[in-house]
This record gives C-alpha cells, structure tokens and sequence, in this order.
C-alpha cells in the first residue's frame, strides 16, 4: 500500500505519473480503451492526444490500430473508425527486448534451438574430388 | 562619459542577469511544445519510414516474389536475399535478411517494390538491448507484417491518393 504510493509519486514508468493525472482529470475526454486495458484521451479542443496505461508506462505496448491514432496520422479514433482485421493477423506485440520472448537471428548464441536452425555457411569449400564445374 | 556611467550602473547591478531571469520567467507561462512522452506522442505522417515489415496478400500469401529489386537499390546494401522455386512451383524467398544497423531508412527498397511487398512500417520503438537482435531475417520481417497489417494497410490507402 505504502510502496505503491511511493512508487506512484517517485517513479513515472507505473501507470502514469500524478501530472499526467491531475492533467487527465481536469481536461481529459476519454476516447476509448483497447484490448490490454490501456485508456486514451484527448483534450476537448482536440490538440493534444495521449494515454494512461494500464500498468508498466511502456510506449511499445499502444496496438496498431490506436498507434495510428495517438501519432496523429488518422483523424478518427479505431472505436469510431474499426480497421480491418484479416484472419491471418497475430496480436500486438510490445517491444520484447531484454525479455526471453526478444527476436534473435538464427544461429545466435541466445537461441535455445540454434543447432536446428543454423544458418546456411557463406561459402562451400571445393573439394577435390568434385572436379571442375560441379557447384 | 554618459556612456561609460551607463555601462558602469548596468553592470553594477547585473541588469543583464535580470533581464534574461525575466525572460526566462515570461517563458513559464507559454504554452510548451515538450511532449509527455510515453504517454502523449509526436505527429506522424502515413510515409513515416520506420521498422520494415513483409506484408502478405488478403489471402494470407507472402507478397514477395524475391525479383530482388530492393536488394539491388539499397545504398546500404542492408538486404540479402536467397530464392528458390517453391514446391507448388512459384517464385519464393528461401531468405530475407535486413541488417537494421545498415539500414539508413530512406525508403528506396519500398519504392522499388512491384507487389508492395516490403514496406517501412510505422513503428520506431524496435530499439534492442544487443546489435544482433536488430539482425532480422525473413521469419521476424513477415511477423512484424502480420502484427502491422492494420496500420500498414491503412497508412496505404490514406496515400493511395498521391502516388
């Protein structure tokens, strides 16, 4: 309870920081919420667009289609304006690095699974029983 | 004279000093232009070049056909591809690989493209604790598709217009 508090007025990455809040609670309009909870809100004149996330204040975890909205490149919000979803699309994604979900090429020393996937060699040495124009 | 008795008082009473301090206190009261970043966000065009992405077709089909025009165009030489015919007998990428170090996002491999294939999608928040994770090869670039597509998709067609 007491560490929870601390932690809201001393730190900025849980939840939003109390300026951020005390600025949501005098001039936010919320617009909408998406699928991790996080909550979106934009001034009454429009000018000024952001979010309160639910939990760990991390940019990478806004989803495509609010992505689009909060960097002010579509005019509507996806709750007015819902995209369209293909059946094959996978769900976001925030950013995995330093996590054990993080991307890392084949063959990389921090692959579990790198003696499956090793990558093909640069070269194939010649031998010399192949003869000439064998490739 | 008056001139040397006027620098002597300015300077004798730091009227510079005051002068830049009320400045600087007329400044508090003027609206900022700082963003409350990660929780407010900077203005983003749909051409924004950010992370690459491998886009597929509705059908859920990969788009590129490994004609390897990007590969070809890229200043950085960033791109390396490798294809093969595939079973059923078309034209496919046994590997993409972009060096996202190399990359100097200019865009040219998304303009060279004839099926819109690789694009430049809109993140930028792909920043990675180690130089290898920025390595991507094929699989990650058609992942970074499938996650994207909306916003790609729609960052298109609000373009479609101009091209």
């Amino acid at each position: 309870m007491l560490k929870n508090i601390f932690l809201k007025i001393f730190t900025w990455w849980n939840g939003a920081t109390v300026g951020t809040l005390l600025f949501t609670w005098r001039h936010g309009v919320l617009v909408g919420k998406d699928d991790q909870g996080n909550r979106y809100y934009r001034t009454k004149d429009g000018q000024r667009r952001w979010v309160i996330y639910n939990g760990e204040a991390e940019a990478s975890r806004i989803p495509p289609e609010w992505h689009r909205w909060i960097h002010f490149t579509a005019d509507a919000p996806p709750s007015e304006d819902p995209p369209v979803v293909k059946p094959w699309e996978k769900p976001h994604m925030p950013n995995p690095t330093g996590t054990p979900a993080a991307y890392f090429p084949p063959g990389s020393l921090h692959r579990l699974d790198r003696e499956k996937v090793a990558p093909k060699p640069h070269y194939r040495a010649w031998r010399p029983d192949e003869g000439a124009g064998a490739s | 004279m008056t001139g040397t008795v006027r620098h002597f008082v300015r300077t004798f009473l730091l009227l510079e000093f005051l002068e830049a301090m009320a400045l600087t206190f007329r400044y508090m009261f003027k609206p900022k232009t700082t963003l409350n970043y990660p929780f407010e966000k900077g203005r983003l065009s749909p051409r924004f070049r950010g992370e690459h992405a491998l886009r597929r077709y509705p059908n859920g089909e990969e788009r590129c056909i490994a004609c390897k025009l990007c590969e070809a165009i890229c200043p950085a030489l960033a791109i390396t591809i490798e294809a093969e015919p595939r079973a059923d007998g078309s034209r496919r990428t046994t590997r993409y690989d972009i060096d996202m170090v190399k990359c100097i996002y200019c865009g040219l491999c998304q303009e060279a493209c004839p099926v819109d294939a690789i694009v430049e999608g809109p993140n930028f928040e792909f920043a990675a604790e180690t130089r290898e994770e920025l390595m991507y090869d094929k699989q990650k670039l058609l992942d970074n598709g499938e996650r994207w597509e909306r916003e790609i998709a729609a960052n298109i067609a609000a373009d479609a217009a101009w091209r």
